[in-house]
Order: C-alpha cells, then sequence, then structure tokens
C-alpha cells in the first residue's frame, strides 16, 4: 500500500495512539468530574491544550476542544456572524464545503455574502480580500491553504487591515491543511478565530479546536453542560484530545523539505506524460492536484487503488460531484483531476513505485 | 396467553391439485424466513397456522411475513378454550389497545366446528355484549366498523383475531422454478428482480462489472440491492462477471454507434451460459421498452436474437415513474440512486443507433471473436452469495 491521500486524513502516529490508549484504559475519567480520576483526566486534557497553544503561539485559555474542522468552521461562522454589527459577510468560492455551507446558512437568514473567485491557480491576492471588505463587514473567513490544490492565501497579510475598515469584524481562518505543516500564528497575524483538525496532523478523528482571541465574542452553536467555557458543551472527547496534544508534540516544520523533495520527485518522474498540473509547483507542497488527460478522475482512482496507490478525485468528501475548487479556478480538465497528498512518512522509494504505477496505469487507460 | 398467527394463501387456492405441493413451498419459505422464531407450522383451509418460540417479537415476524410471497394477509390471533366464557374475556383482553383506540366495532363469528352449542350470530352478541361492558366508549357498526373482532371455533381451539394486515401476494418464491436476472445497479433491474419473484421464481443475480471504470463501491451497491432483494426472494447466488476487456475490445474493434448493442449481445450470452450452468431456466432484464436507445423493439430484437433461454421483461410496458413507485416501495431506490454511477461513458457511443439492423450489426460483430471474449468472461466469473 501506498498511502498518497493524506489530505483526507493521516496515519496516526504511535505517540498518538499510546496517548489515546492510556486514556482509554486508565485515565478515562470524565474531566469534568471532581474525583481524583477526573482530575487526572482534566490534567491529560489541559496538557494537550497547552502543546496546541504552544505550536500556535498563543495563550492556552484562547484553544477550545471540539469535534474537528467542520464544527470549528461552523462555530467561528455562525456564532461569530452579528447582523448588528454588519449584515455583509466575506469568504472565497474555493472553501471547504464546512465553510461554504455555513455561509449559505447565513445567505438564507439574510447576510450579503460575498464569495471572492480565485485566478487559475487558486490564489486570490490581499488587494482583492481588503477591497470586498467594507465598515458592513461583520464577518471575513478565509482558507489558508487549499485543500484540493493546495494554494496559499495571504491571511498573514490582512488581519490588521480588516480591522481598520471595520474594527468589529471577526477574521477567521480555516487552518485545517496548513496547521502543523508550516507556521500558523493567529495572534502575530491579526486573527480572531482559526479552525485545526487533529486528524490532518497523525492524531485521531473526532477532535480538533478552535482558537478564539481574547475578547472575541463567538456564540456557542452547542448547549449543555457549558464545557470549554460556554462555547463548545459536551464530554470531552479525551483519547482523542490527549493524541491531539502527541501529535503536535511531534510537528517539525523542517519536515516540508523532505515533502518538497518527494513533490519534485513525483513531478520529474510524471511530467512528460499528456498531464495538466492544476496546482502551482511553487506552492503548498504536501499537495499535488494534476489532471491525466481524457482519463475520468473516478476511473484513474479506481485503476490505482486495485493497484494498492491510494489517492483521491478533488476532496474525499465531494465524492463524484465535480470540484467546486476547479470550476473556480477554471481548470480545463477539471473532469480528470487527482489530488496525491504527502505527509512525513512517505519514501523516496514509495513515491518512485507510485511515479511506476501511475504510469503504467496511464498507459493503460489512454485508449 | 397463547397466540397464533394467520398467513392466508392468495393465488394457491386456484391451483387444484398442486396446491398442497405449492402450500409445502410456502410453508418451507416460512420456516427459512422466520428460523429460531419458528415453533411449529401447518397448514389447513389455505391458512398457514404459525406457532412461535417464547421470546419471538410477533410485531417483527409480522414484519418479516409481509415479505414472503405467496400470503394474501396476515393477522394474529389469540388461542382459546372452546369455552365463551373464556372466549369473550380473552377477546376484551388480547384486543386490548386496538380496542381502546378504536370508536366502532363489530364482531364476527365462525363455526366450523359444529358441536360446539352456540351458533355463530349468538358467539358474536355475547362477544359483542362483553366488549360494550368493558369498554364503554365503542359503539357497533355493522357497515364500517373501525375493528372487526373475528371469533373462530375451529376442531381444538378457538382463535379471536384483529386487524388483518396485507400480505405481499403473489406465488411462493421457487414455486414457479429458477431464473437469472441481470443486476446493473439503477433503478429497474432490482425491480424487475422482485417482480419476477413475486410470481413464484427463485433468483440467481449476474452482475458485469468493469474495473477500474466501475468502482468497489458500485459493485458494493449491486451486493446491496442483491441482499435488499433477498429479503423478498430468499437466499441469492451474485455471478460478478469481470468485463473490462471485453469492453475495451469491442470499443477498439467495432463501429462506435453498434457499441451498445453488441456489448448488450455479449452480455446475454454469457448471462445465457452462467444460467445454465447454475440450473436456471430463463433470464430476466430491467428493460422498458423505448426507455433508452438500446431498448427500441428493434434493438431489443437484436439483443434478444443471440440466446435461446427466455428473456424476461417485467418492467417491458411500464414508465419509469411506475418502476420508481416500485423501487420506493421494496426499499430499493434509496441505494440505486447512490451517485457510483457506471462511470463507463466511455463506453457509450456518442450517437447510439435506435434502429439497427441484424446484418449489419453481426458484421460489425464479426471483427471480434465472441465466443473467446465470452468463454473468458464466463471462466472469469466468481460467486458472492447474498442473503439478508
Amino acid at each position: 500500500m501506498i498511502y498518497l491521500d493524506n489530505c483526507a486524513t493521516t496515519k496516526p502516529c504511535k505517540e498518538a495512539v499510546e496517548g489515546a490508549l492510556f486514556m482509554m484504559e486508565e485515565c478515562f475519567g470524565n474531566p469534568s468530574s471532581t474525583h481524583q480520576l477526573g482530575l487526572l483526566a482534566e490534567r491529560e486534557v489541559e496538557n494537550a491544550r497547552k502543546k496546541i497553544s504552544d505550536v500556535l503561539m498563543v495563550s492556552p485559555d484562547e484553544i477550545y476542544f471540539n469535534s474537528g474542522g467542520t464544527e470549528g468552521a461552523n462555530t467561528a461562522i455562525l456564532g461569530g456572524a452579528n447582523k448588528k454589527a454588519g449584515s455583509r459577510v466575506v469568504t472565497t468560492q474555493i472553501e471547504h464545503k464546512a465553510v461554504l455551507n455555513a455561509f449559505k446558512k447565513l445567505e438564507s437568514e439574510g447576510f450579503e455574502v460575498i464569495y471572492l473567485k480565485p485566478d487559475e491557480k487558486g490564489y486570490i491576492d490581499e488587494k482583492t480580500i481588503i477591497d470586498a471588505v467594507n465598515e458592513k463587514t461583520s464577518l471575513v473567513s478565509i482558507m489558508h491553504v487549499n485543500n484540493e490544490i493546495g494554494s496559499m492565501l495571504p491571511i498573514d497579510k490582512i488581519g490588521k487591515l480588516i480591522k481598520l475598515k471595520s474594527p468589529r469584524c471577526i477574521f477567521h481562518v480555516d487552518a485545517v491543511q496548513s496547521f502543523g505543516k508550516i507556521p500558523v500564528y493567529p495572534a502575530k497575524w491579526n486573527i480572531d478565530a482559526l479552525s485545526v483538525s487533529a486528524h490532518k496532523i497523525h492524531g485521531i478523528k473526532g477532535a480538533g479546536a478552535l482558537y478564539v482571541k481574547k475578547g472575541v465574542n463567538i456564540k456557542p452553536i452547542i448547549y449543555g453542560g457549558g464545557q470549554e467555557r460556554g462555547l463548545r458543551s459536551g464530554t470531552l472527547n479525551t483519547p482523542a484530545i490527549v493524541a491531539f496534544g502527541k501529535a503536535c508534540e511531534k510537528i517539525n516544520f523542517e519536515d516540508i523539505n523532505h515533502v518538497r523533495l518527494l513533490r519534485d520527485t513525483l513531478v520529474d518522474y510524471i511530467k512528460d506524460l499528456d498531464v495538466v498540473f492544476n496546482s502551482s509547483v511553487e506552492g503548498f507542497p504536501y499537495i499535488l492536484n494534476v489532471s491525466f488527460k481524457n482519463i475520468r478522475s473516478e476511473v484513474m482512482l479506481n485503476a490505482l487503488s486495485a493497484r494498492g496507490v491510494y489517492v483521491s478525485a478533488a476532496s474525499a468528501c465531494a465524492g463524484n460531484k465535480e470540484s467546486h475548487v476547479l470550476s473556480a479556478t477554471g481548470a480545463k480538465y477539471a473532469y480528470s483531476a487527482i489530488r496525491i497528498s504527502f505527509s512525513r512518512d512517505n519514501t523516496a522509494d514509495e513515491i518512485k513505485e507510485a511515479a511506476k504505477i501511475i504510469r503504467e496505469t496511464v498507459k493503460n487507460l489512454t485508449i | 396467553m397463547k397466540e397464533v398467527i394467520l398467513a392466508k394463501c392468495g393465488e394457491l387456492v386456484l391451483k387444484g391439485l398442486n396446491r398442497s405441493n405449492f402450500e409445502n413451498i410456502l410453508m418451507n419459505n416460512i420456516k427459512q424466513k422466520l428460523k429460531d422464531d419458528l415453533k411449529s407450522i401447518r397448514s389447513a383451509q389455505s391458512t398457514v397456522y404459525i406457532e412461535l418460540n417464547e421470546g419471538a417479537d410477533p410485531d417483527l415476524v409480522v414484519e418479516k411475513l409481509t415479505k414472503v410471497f405467496g400470503i394474501s394477509s396476515i393477522s394474529r390471533a389469540g388461542i382459546f378454550e372452546k369455552d365463551i366464557e373464556k372466549i369473550k374475556k380473552g377477546a376484551c383482553e388480547y384486543l386490548r389497545d386496538e380496542l381502546t383506540l378504536a370508536k366502532t366495532f363489530k364482531v364476527e363469528s365462525k363455526r366450523s366446528d359444529k358441536k360446539f352449542p352456540l351458533k355463530s350470530p349468538e358467539i358474536s352478541a355475547i362477544t359483542g355484549g362483553e366488549i360494550l361492558k368493558n369498554f364503554r366508549h365503542l359503539k357497533v357498526d355493522v357497515n364500517n366498523p373501525d375493528i372487526v373482532v373475528t371469533v373462530e371455533i375451529r376442531d381444538n381451539n378457538a382463535f379471536v383475531h384483529g386487524a388483518r394486515i396485507k400480505g405481499a401476494g403473489g406465488m411462493p418464491t421457487s414455486s414457479n422454478g429458477k431464473a437469472a436476472v441481470l443486476i446493473s445497479g439503477g433503478i429497474d433491474s432490482p425491480v424487475a428482480a422482485y417482480m419476477m419473484a413475486k410470481r413464484g421464481l427463485s433468483l440467481d443475480a449476474i452482475h458485469f462489472f468493469s474495473s477500474p471504470y466501475t468502482s468497489e463501491k458500485a459493485k458494493e451497491k449491486v451486493i446491496e440491492l442483491t441482499r435488499i432483494i433477498s429479503g423478498y426472494a430468499g437466499k441469492i447466488n451474485l455471478h460478478i462477471v469481470p468485463f473490462t476487456q471485453q469492453q475495451l475490445e469491442i470499443k477498439k474493434m467495432c463501429k462506435n454507434e453498434h457499441m451498445t448493442l453488441i456489448m448488450r449481445r455479449m452480455m446475454m450470452q454469457i448471462a445465457e451460459r452462467i444460467a445454465k450452468k447454475n440450473r436456471c431456466d430463463g433470464l430476466i432484464t430491467g428493460e422498458s421498452l423505448g426507455q433508452v436507445a438500446s431498448q427500441t423493439l428493434l434493438a431489443l430484437a437484436v439483443t434478444g436474437e443471440c440466446v435461446k433461454m427466455p428473456i424476461l421483461r417485467p418492467l417491458v410496458g411500464m414508465d419509469k415513474e411506475e418502476i420508481v413507485t416500485i423501487a420506493r416501495k421494496i426499499g430499493t431506490f434509496e441505494t440505486s440512486i447512490l451517485p457510483y454511477e457506471d462511470c463507463c461513458t466511455v463506453f457509450v457511443p456518442k450517437h447510439p443507433t435506435t434502429k439497427p439492423k441484424l446484418s449489419s450489426i453481426l458484421e460489425s460483430e464479426s471483427k471480434i471473436d465472441m465466443e473467446y471474449w465470452i468463454q473468458k468472461a464466463v471462466d472469469e466469473t466468481y460467486v458472492i452469495e447474498v442473503s439478508e
């Protein structure tokens, strides 16, 4: 098996699995309980919180645990938009469905939603974003790294400018793909809310976190026992949270050099085929989106899967539907787009083997 | 209190001397369906009497029986001693929920044991009086009651039953032999399979699988559809035919506009061989006249010409809407519309011929070694056993 679908999910690292096991077998108390076992569980959760805040270089009390990226985005958008502060909200056409469909909900509630169009490489420059913001804008949500083509948006340069135009505006960033792979510094970049997910960085499914800057008013979308300072009620998923903390300890921003080498190797091996690169080679090296002309995505995907090479067509969640991201960028060969996404665990030998299989498959499928 | 489930046979009643044979098949099908829930089963006067083991949930059993072909209606009955005191009290207790919810009722009695001292109208009057005494909100309505309470005096016991539930109708599965259905994963073929099972056929299923042009998920979907059909038709052997190379060969060698028809002719011949090997006496398809280019009358003639077995096309005269209605009723629709459509659009001609001439199809077909590719597909076929 050669696993090249790391943007869909990653294999949990050993430390994460051990951390989760410990929480299930021994430290299984409810962190809200006040007896000793509860306190121990709470201590583990707080350790994990500290580790995540360290990676983001923020304060631990600005981290709110939840179930993952979708919940983070929904909380920030639905709980952050505020008609009194302004009925205009801004996002992009290439966001993840978790963001786009939350904005669809705002639209149905009477908000004016601006969906910014990217260029053909999936990029949107600072000026375009800032120009869309006016004094009536109460929410801006921009993704850091696009999950289908890996384009990187300038979220580090716009926070301050958004605030200058609309002081009460909440600026949310979907950092699910970038977190743990490249530096993300919400405090330094004037970001008010930022979503991350554990299973994209070798943690386990079912945990994520929302960073909310101190003093920023985001209302809960789930009500209950008041956990996570009232923003996210519900018993904490302690095994996944502790695994998240362990996965954070393993983050090393130097990994990107290894991954870039893998990506470049693969590109070298396949570039003479009848292929179009939908993602920019200067961009985020963890994602390579390519179209093998005249071979439909799902056919390529099935053929590679039969030979043990796992990739995806557009994003894993989108299934068979045409990708909204590639329609937005106007990609000509969207029907044959394949997303190959890497992790630090992939080896050069694996990539060479994958390239060989891809070449043979393309040859077999060209009819 | 003891309880029995009565399943009334439908059309079997008409079958003269074959009746006991049909009833035996029906009882056998019920046995297979109910497995450990069943304590005893017997038939008399075109009714099957089913007694359940302790712990079996009668509601679930009735639900299961509504999927058994050959049963026209189902009712649950309490079993009582042949003593009018016990019968009238028992009726009130046994039908408490139904009587509480109803506004009007009537009692019907049947006395097949003529030695019982009371006549039918007397039994009805006494039982009705007891019900009125216990359920003061109820009124008698002989024309259009909410509930009919039936009292039956038979040789050994008295039975009291309430509401009657509609059965699946049709004829007992396998009472008419076995046929093989060509199943694609779309809406039509599962409905065709259901309709022929309803007429008493047991089924094998044949699916043509074009990996990588269709995905594993598409195959799983076909397995799931087969599983749903097996809820009505009993265990089904699903034959998976790897069919990619054949399609590629046809695409390469034959005229583009003939592609679909040649492919279907090949499928029919492969299906016939698999059917024969598995002792099926017919083929079933979901074809509906004129639905697509390959289902015009002339096209059906061309695809049907190459096999000797009868081809059953139960949907041939139905509209899509009618087919969808049945698909929803039998529970295959939601699975059929899952979006793993066969993406073998590469194998669909741009302008398929709607008025094919057999001679030109045969000429086009002669470009490939049909026998080789048909036998190869049959040899590479593998079987998945599917049951509920």
